[in-house]
This record gives structure tokens, sequence and C-alpha cells, in this order.
């Protein structure tokens, strides 16, 4: 450790020297224009004003004695460049569509004559990026904002190839992806889940960074989604956007053998309202130098959810405020508040298969999100950004009933969902990042950059009343306590380093290095976490035909999770032991009967290594005719460093056992469980030995998760009418350890030699084999409508059956999450195909001056298909309206694709 | 794994160094470019002549000019986008949804309310 720290911060001061040595700096919320002015012999013209014009304003340039200009750090938008020289007819581009991270490549050409012959042409960026070894998965922008709606910003992710569930390139689900706003991320410090949601309506662009990222993007295992946030501009200009639906306009997709099989999925999940608006304006304070930007939301959402539970409510509202102000060229500032706030009732607390409207809890989550950030520009070939993000917010969950909760002997509960949570989250993070343009060697891209973090984590969680009741015979027979009250710190700091080498005008290279230094802490127990990494990323790209239309790319990195407290909250004081208690015959609670011993805090392994994915790919672009792009990607990504907890001293007897199936399976009894139950260690997993009581090796732990894949992505700008990306992957993700949420870390899985060893192999479960994504639209002749689609279909996923054994075989005292054990491996058997058709159809109106009105309409699940999304793996039972129970055997449907759901909006913008 | 880790860290350390020693040089030989040109020699002949009869003063400095241009984007008129009808119309339908949304803020919370906050 003392190594690594040494080897980390002589990096670092080398780092910083070099950054020091290098008067230059950068980063990338941003783009860049630069290009070379030639007359019609190819000669360079020095001394031509150059002119661009954006939504805030006018930049000028003259280009040097190489014909050459750049502007640099430009915000995300369409710009118009204009070339003039006196003598010459001005040259002009117009609509260039500047996005983040990119230098667009405008060569202006300029011929002899007057001012009347200007020459107007508009400005595209290359089909295909033959200088970056990034694999190319941006999805167009006005392909995404076509697309049938999204709830929120970060679910835009879905439409990319390759991810599926939030699951990226077979990394965690939902818990993998940094969520970036504005450059920075904003998820939960907790573990990794998206915990600020943006209004759809407020994003400028989304920038996807997933496969060969360069180094300045860190903490994630899957992909980045960027959201880049509209801002003010000299013109005023307003959006006003209303989208309803109502239970008229929803419909039944329950296929009639799934209500014989399973009659809690026999209502369809119903919107009985939906009701989204949106109001916002954005124009000059003070022209060219002071701009504001506000929008107003509430999101209202009532549904009757499959199941017992007959009514979930939803309001969001959510209000943002960004303030942009360049009192000069050469600096920027922006300020940026939101303010949102969920409020649910009716959420269900236990499975949703037996939830019903007593046994919800209520949501209250308000959170404010604020982003401040300044831009200096030194020259036009260096500039520097720093930003400070921050969130904070809390998460209740309140039970609706404040009653006890009771279960059976069946497994049914009553009284209430029988437990409360509260979250509380803060999240401080500045970045600071220097990029400078440089001609030596071929051409280079340089960013340096660092970034410090300190976020805060508190979760508690306790039984209504401090009890929850086992009921046998119809009376309470055993009474348990549990709750915890965790404290966490994240405190990360992190270097990068990076270069966009042009070696020549075929040939980029990709260089950088990332270093992420985390350490975590307690309220009172200082730092139990500390682990240093470093991960470079290498990358090349060729211009194979030498005309910026095909190419090779390849690339190879290292990328670590994020900061997250989950990984370390065990070793913190805060968890109350699980006792269990008689319960007398008046039905109070009784003497104690057993206790687990949880409030021991677990250790921490000193040379933790954090987790991490290993990534190469191998790509080929190539322009084709009509304005159409083809891309060949492999993939291969190994997660390694998976940290878990295991139990140095646990014990493990091989044992057999019989299972559902009729045949036997050969699992390991934890005999000295009274003993060892609160010895155990977090850490890296690789190479733990399960034991003996001799202390012969019984088992060996390796976890792994490996993802190769094959994706074929066929783009279409939109010309002739239509636009599209269509792709389809072939992917393999194979492991013992699975990529549900919170896989890697907080399962426990590795307490229990059970889990770790048998039948944990297998496919991963969100990650499909074959997948097919179309993301289209066409413009409609004579009505000039546009019709939007987006469809998808995927393999069925993996599934096996899971048994829950008695703690006679497996261990005395063994909990439930122990003893439920895969009898098969993971992938024995698959749900079927899932397939989907979404449509918005959308007719605007152009207004005199600049205003539009539109009205739109969406329909989810066009076909109405009652596709089967969840299985039942252990079998369970349901309790009836009527309040029996109905058995659920393994392999009935769990969970089914909402039905067709059509909603219908209007807006006007000008 | 020692071992690796110190691979992993020696390669990281290369790369690094070998930036920084690229950004060096690159950064020693910027001057704030766009560089100065000055002549213009490398012009055509033709662009040489054109230059020559019709620019009234000297060519243009080559060296950079950056500066904000004080003209708006779209003109003018926005000055008085707020009296406009649209303006009105705009303010109206603003007011009205920051209203709705600050109402439903106080109002719509109040159900799910925590009672420890």
């Amino acid at each position: 450790m003392l190594h690594m720290q040494k080897v980390f911060r002589t990096a670092a001061a080398l780092l910083i020297a070099a950054c020091l040595a290098a008067p230059a700096l950068a980063q990338s919320l941003t783009g860049s224009i630069a290009g070379v002015v030639k007359d019609e012999q190819g000669a360079v013209l020095p001394g031509v004003t150059v002119t661009l014009t954006g939504k805030q304003g006018v930049k000028t340039q003259v280009t040097d004695g190489d014909g050459a200009y750049r502007f640099p750090a430009l915000e995300v938008g369409t710009y118009q460049v204009v070339a003039d020289l006196s003598g010459f007819s001005k040259d002009t581009r117009t609509t260039i569509a500047i996005s983040p991270g990119r230098e667009l490549a405008i060569d202006l050409l300029m011929k002899v004559g007057g001012v009347s012959e200007n020459v107007t042409v508009t400005g595209e960026s290359p089909v295909v990026d033959v200088k970056s070894s990034a694999t190319e998965t941006t999805i167009s922008q006005s392909l995404l904002f076509s697309a049938p709606i999204t709830r929120t910003a970060i679910n835009v992710i879905n439409y990319a190839p390759g991810i599926n569930s939030s699951s990226a390139y077979g990394g965690g689900a939902g818990s993998g992806n940094a969520l970036l706003i504005d450059g920075v991320d904003t998820r939960d410090p907790s573990g990794g889940t998206a915990w600020t949601f943006y209004n759809y309506n407020v994003v400028e662009e989304y920038q996807f960074q997933g496969l060969g990222a360069p180094a300045e993007y860190g903490g994630f295992t899957g992909a980045v989604v960027n959201t880049i946030t509209k801002s003010g501009g000299n013109r005023f200009s307003g959006l006003f956007d209303f989208f309803g639906s109502n239970k008229s306009l929803g419909y039944n997709n329950v296929p009639k053998d799934v209500k014989s099989k399973n009659p809690s999925l026999a209502d369809p999940a119903v919107t009985t309202k939906y009701a989204d608006f949106t109001t916002q304006l954005g124009g000059p304070i003070r022209q060219n130098k002071l701009f504001f930007f506000t929008s107003a939301q509430r999101f209202l959402l009532e549904t009757d959810p499959t199941g017992g539970v007959t009514r979930r409510h939803e309001v969001s509202p959510r209000l943002n405020f960004k303030l942009t102000w360049q009192p000069n060229p050469t600096n920027n500032f922006t300020g940026h508040v939101q303010y949102d706030s969920y409020n649910i009732t009716g959420r269900a607390g236990v499975s949703a298969l037996i939830a019903n409207d007593d046994l919800t809890n209520q949501e209250d989550a308000p959170e404010y999100v604020w982003l401040t950030q300044y831009r200096h520009l030194f020259s036009s070939n260096t500039f520097a950004e720093v930003k400070y993000t921050g969130w904070w917010g809390f998460y209740d969950l309140n039970p609706k009933n404040s009653a006890s909760a009771h279960f059976d002997e069946a497994g049914l509960v009553t009284g209430s969902q029988g437990w409360f949570y509260y979250g509380d989250r803060k999240r401080d993070q500045v970045n600071g990042s220097i990029t400078h343009y440089a001609d030596k060697f071929g051409r280079h891209e340089l960013k340096f950059g660092a970034e410090f973090e300190r976020s805060t984590t508190r979760d508690r969680y306790g039984y209504n009343n401090g009890f929850t009741f086992y009921d046998y015979g119809g009376a309470p027979y055993y009474a348990y306590s549990y709750g915890y009250d965790l404290s966490g710190k994240n405190v990360r700091q992190s270097l990068f380093v990076q270069d966009a080498w042009h070696a020549s005008n075929r040939l980029t290279l990709n260089l950088g290095v990332r270093g992420d230094m985390y350490q975590g802490k307690g309220k009172t127990a200082g730092k139990v976490y500390d682990s240093n990494n470093w991960a470079p990323r290498l990358g090349a790209a060729f211009d194979l035909s030498g005309d910026s239309r095909t190419v090779i790319k390849g690339s190879y990195g290292l990328y670590y999770e994020g900061a997250q407290t989950q990984l370390f909250t065990r070793a913190l004081p805060g968890l109350e032991d699980y006792v269990t208690y008689e319960v007398n015959h008046n039905g109070s609670v009784g003497a104690e009967i057993s206790r687990t011993l949880l409030s021991v805090p677990y250790k921490i392994a000193k040379d933790i290594k954090h987790p991490r994915v290993d990534e190469s790919t191998i790509g080929f672009e190539r322009a084709l005719k009509g304005d159409m792009r083809l891309s060949l990607t492999g993939v291969w990504r190994d997660n390694k460093n998976f940290v878990n907890s295991v139990n140095p001293s646990a014990r493990w007897e091989r044992t057999t056992a019989n299972t559902d199936t009729s045949s036997t399976i050969n699992l390991y009894r934890w005999v000295n469980r009274a003993s060892t139950s609160s010895d155990f260690v977090i850490q890296n997993v690789e190479g733990f030995q399960y034991l003996s009581p001799t202390g012969a090796v019984v088992g060996t732990a390796d976890p792994f998760r490996k993802y190769r894949a094959f994706m074929a992505v066929l783009n279409k700008r939109y010309t002739n009418r239509w636009q599209a990306q269509i792709s389809y992957v072939r992917a393999k993700a194979t492991g013992n350890v699975d990529n549900g949420s919170a896989s890697q870390v907080a399962t426990r899985q590795f307490e229990s030699a059970n889990l770790a060893l048998v039948n944990s192999e297998g496919e991963a479960s969100f990650t499909p084999k074959h997948e097919f994504k179309l993301l289209g639209s066409y413009q409609i002749p004579i009505i000039e409508a546009s019709v939007n689609a987006f469809l998808r279909s995927t393999s069925g996923l993996p599934y096996a059956r899971i048994q829950q054994f008695p703690s006679s075989i497996v261990g005395p005292g063994s909990s439930s999450s122990y003893r439920r054990i895969p009898i098969q491996p993971r992938g024995t058997f698959h749900l079927p195909r899932l397939t989907q058709l979404d449509l918005r159809i959308e007719k605007n109106f152009t207004l005199p001056g600049v205003n539009r009105i539109g009205i739109y309409m969406d329909i989810e699940n066009v076909a109405n298909r009652g596709g089967i999304t969840g299985i039942v793996q252990r079998a369970t039972a349901v309790t009836l309206p009527s309040g029996t129970s109905f058995p659920l055997p393994f392999g009935t449907p769990g969970g089914l694709q909402s039905p067709r759901q059509i909603r219908i909006g209007g807006r006007w913008s000008f | 794994m020692r071992r690796s880790i110190s691979c992993t860290a020696a390669l990281a350390l290369f790369v690094t160094l070998a930036l920084g020693a690229a950004a060096v040089p690159c950064a020693a030989s910027e001057s704030g470019a766009p560089k100065t040109g000055g002549t213009l020699t490398r012009l055509s002949p033709a662009s040489r002549q054109v230059l020559a009869t019709k620019v009234s003063g000297p060519a243009p400095s080559a060296a950079v000019s950056r500066r904000n241009a004080a003209q708006p984007a779209s003109g003018g008129a926005q000055e008085s986008f707020l009296r406009t009808t649209r303006g009105k119309v705009t303010l109206a339908l603003l007011g009205a949804g920051v209203g709705v949304t600050f109402w439903s803020i106080q109002h719509d919370r109040k159900p799910v309310k925590s009672p420890i906050r």
C-alpha cells in the first residue's frame, strides 16, 4: 500500500509538473471548429476574417500565415461560419452542429469575386470520425429527440446498441454507468445508481461514451451518458409542452394462459392519469453578455399496477434556473440550480406478486442540484475549465400502515410492509481541466485534469414498532428485530492526462492514463477503505482509404468503478443484531431465542483493489452511399477485482440434499456457524479458500464475468426524408458473479460456499444473446408529418431454478439468503424473446416568425404484446383478492411488458 | 498480484511521462496560436494579384484577433420581446407554469412528508 501511495504521489507530482510546464489547458463539455482557408488554386490565405455566429454572440478570428483558424471551447449548438476577405466572395457555412469533445474541421474555399457571389454551404461533420479510436455509439440528436418519449434524460442509454435494462456491455444493471450532468457525475454515492433526474425537455444534447472512452472519463464499468443542459442565448426562445394520457387510452395485454397460471397478473398495469407539462423560457438579460434559462415541470402519473396494489400516485415538480455570463471573450461563467421532489404513494413494499394497498409505502424525496462552471480561454489553442457540482437530497420510504408486519408459513404478509427506510445523500465534486492544441510531431489535443469528490451517505432501516412477526397456525409464533443506521463518506482524488495525437493525416493515437485514489470513511471509524488505481487508455484509428471514409480502430483500457460507500459500510458500526424472540400467549414479545451477530463490523483487507473492467475493442467503420455509415465492432471485456465479504473462520462440510427436480445436489454445511458468525472480511475474493473442519480445501473462489460481443451498426443521416440507426449485437456474457444491480459488492455471495461454488456459473441475467434495435424516423410527404419508431427485439434472458433449503442442511440458523441456492446453472432456461415497437407520430406547423406548433402522439407497445419479463424462480404463492393463497410454482410468469398505451402531446416553441 | 499492480503502475507512469514529455515541447512551441503569419508568401499568384488590386488598405494583420461582436445574433428586435404579444403570452404561460410548479412543491408533498424531516 505504501508502495502504491508512493507511486501515485510521484506520478501525481510528475503529472502536475507536466501540466505546469505546458501552458495549455482545457476540457470537453464543449467542441471546437478549426480549419484552413484556401483559394481556388489551393494556396492558403492568411488574413482572412472568419466570423462565427452562435446563439450567444459572434466571434471573429483572422487566419494565420498558414491560413489556419480555430474556435475552441464552443458551447454545444448550431453555428454559422463566414470567411471574408476583400476581393473574394464570402464562403458561408451554415447549420454547423457542434458536439462536445469533438473538433470539427471546416476548411473554407474563397473564390475571386465580389460580395454578391457569396457561396453558402450547409456544414456537416464527416459521416465517419477517422480521428477517434472510441467506438462510435453516438446516436444523432435529431433521432433521439424525435424518438418516442422516455421518462427521464438518462433512459436514453437503452437506445444504444449493447445496452439493455441499463446494463451496458455486460456491466452491472443500473449501477455501472456514469451519469453525468454537464460533465460531472451525479450518481448515488452509495451504489452508483441514478439519483438526480432531469426533465427531458431541458436537455440540449446527449453524449454517449461507452467503448474505448478516453482517460477523462472514469468511475464506471459500463457506459457514460453526459447530459448537456440548455442555456439561454441572444434570442428569446421558449417551449410550452404538455403530454397526457388516461385510462381510456390504455389496453389489456394479458394472455389467457398467463391469467390462469398467475392470477395476480390478470389485471394489466393501467395508466389512469398522466399529465406532464413543461414551460421554458431562455434569452438575454444583456445582449452578448448575460443570458438566462428557466424551466418548470410538473409530472403526474397515476397507475393501477399489476397485482394487488390498486393505486400508485406520483407527482414530481421540478424547477431549473441557469445563468450564463460572458463578461468578455475569454471568460465564461455558468450557474445552474435544479430543485425537484418525488412524491409517491402506493409503492409496493414487498414483492409485487404479493403486494396490496396495505403493503405499500410513501416516498418523500426532494433534492437540490447545483452546478457552477468557469471557463477561461488563454488563446485559441488553450483553455481551462473548473466546475463545482453538488447535490443534496433524501429518500424516505415510510410504510402506509404503521403496524408490524406478519409473515405466515406460506410466505404471505399482512398488517403492513413492516419496515421503514431513510436515505440521506450529499455529493460535492470539483473538476478542473486544461485543454491544449499543439502542433509538434503532428497535431495534439492534450487534456489534463483533476477531480475531487466528497460524498456522504446515511442509510437507516428498521421494523415498524421494532418487530416483525412470523405467524404459525394463524397466530404470532416468533418475533424478529433488526435495523441499521450506517453513515459513510467517499473521498476521491483523480487525475488524468490524455492526448489525441494526429501523428499523420491518416493515423490518430489516443493515449491517456487516469489515476483514481479512493478512500472510504465512517462518521467515527476513520478511514476503512483505501485503494489507489491507475488506468491506462490506449487507442489508435487509421484512415484506411485516406479519404476520411474508412477507418479501422482499436482500443485497450482499464475502467475502474466509481466511489461507492456500499463497498465498505458494513465495516462501520451501525448495524443491529438480527434477534429472534418467542411470542407470549398474549401476543407480546417474549424471551430472546437466538441472535445473529451483525453489529460486529466487518474487517477490510488492507491491500484491496477497486473493482474494474478490462476492455479491448476492434472496429471498422465505412461511409456508404446516401450518408450512411456501417460500423463493425468486436468487444472483449473482463471484470476484475471483485469485492465481496468472506468468512475465513467458517468451516464447511460436504453434504447432499434432494432437489425439487427429484435429483440430488452437493451442498456445503456451515458447521461452526455459532462461533464464527461475526468473523467477516471485505476483500478481493479471488483465490479465497473454503475449508473443511480438518482444514482441507473444499473449494476456491474464482469470481469472473466475461463479455464478448460483435456489434453491427448502420447509421443513416437525415436525407431523402428518413434517418435511422439499425443495430444488431451478438453478445455472450458469462460468469459466476451476475450483473444485477449490485452484483459485485453488496450481495454477500461469497460468505456462503453454496452461493460461491454451487451452480454459480452461467449466463449473465441482463445480457441477451441477440439484440436488434431500430431507431428511425420518416417524414411523410404531402401531410408533412413524421413517424418515429423504436423497435427492439432481444432474445430471452436466462434463468434457473432456485430452491430454499432448510437450515438443517446448510447450517443451523442460516438466513434465508444463504439458503436460497440455485439448483441449476443460470441459462438452463430462457424467457421468451421480447419484442416491442414504440411509435411517435408528430406534425409541426410553422407559424409567422419563428413560432412552431407541434402535436404528437406516442404509442407504447404498438402491437400490445404481452411478453414475459419476469419468471418465478423459486416456488411461492400469492394472495388473491378473496384472501386465499394461490401457489406459484417454478416457471410461472412473474411479470409482463407494459400494455399498449397512447399518450398525446402538444407544444409551442420559438 | 503485487507484481501486476507494479506493471500497471509502471505502464501508467510511462504513459504519463511520455505525454508530459510530449506536452512540454509542444507547449513550448506554442506562442498563442494561430501563429503569426505576417507575410503572404504562400498566396497563389492569382490571389496575390487580387489583393494587390482590390485591397485599398494594408492587408489585415495575421495576428490573432478574437473578440465578441457587439451585435446580437438575430437583430435588435429582441430587446422589445417582452412587450410583444408573443412576449406577453410567453410570460403569462411561464408564470402559470412556474406558479403551478411552486404550488405542487408545497401541496403535493403533504401526503408523503416523512415524519422525521
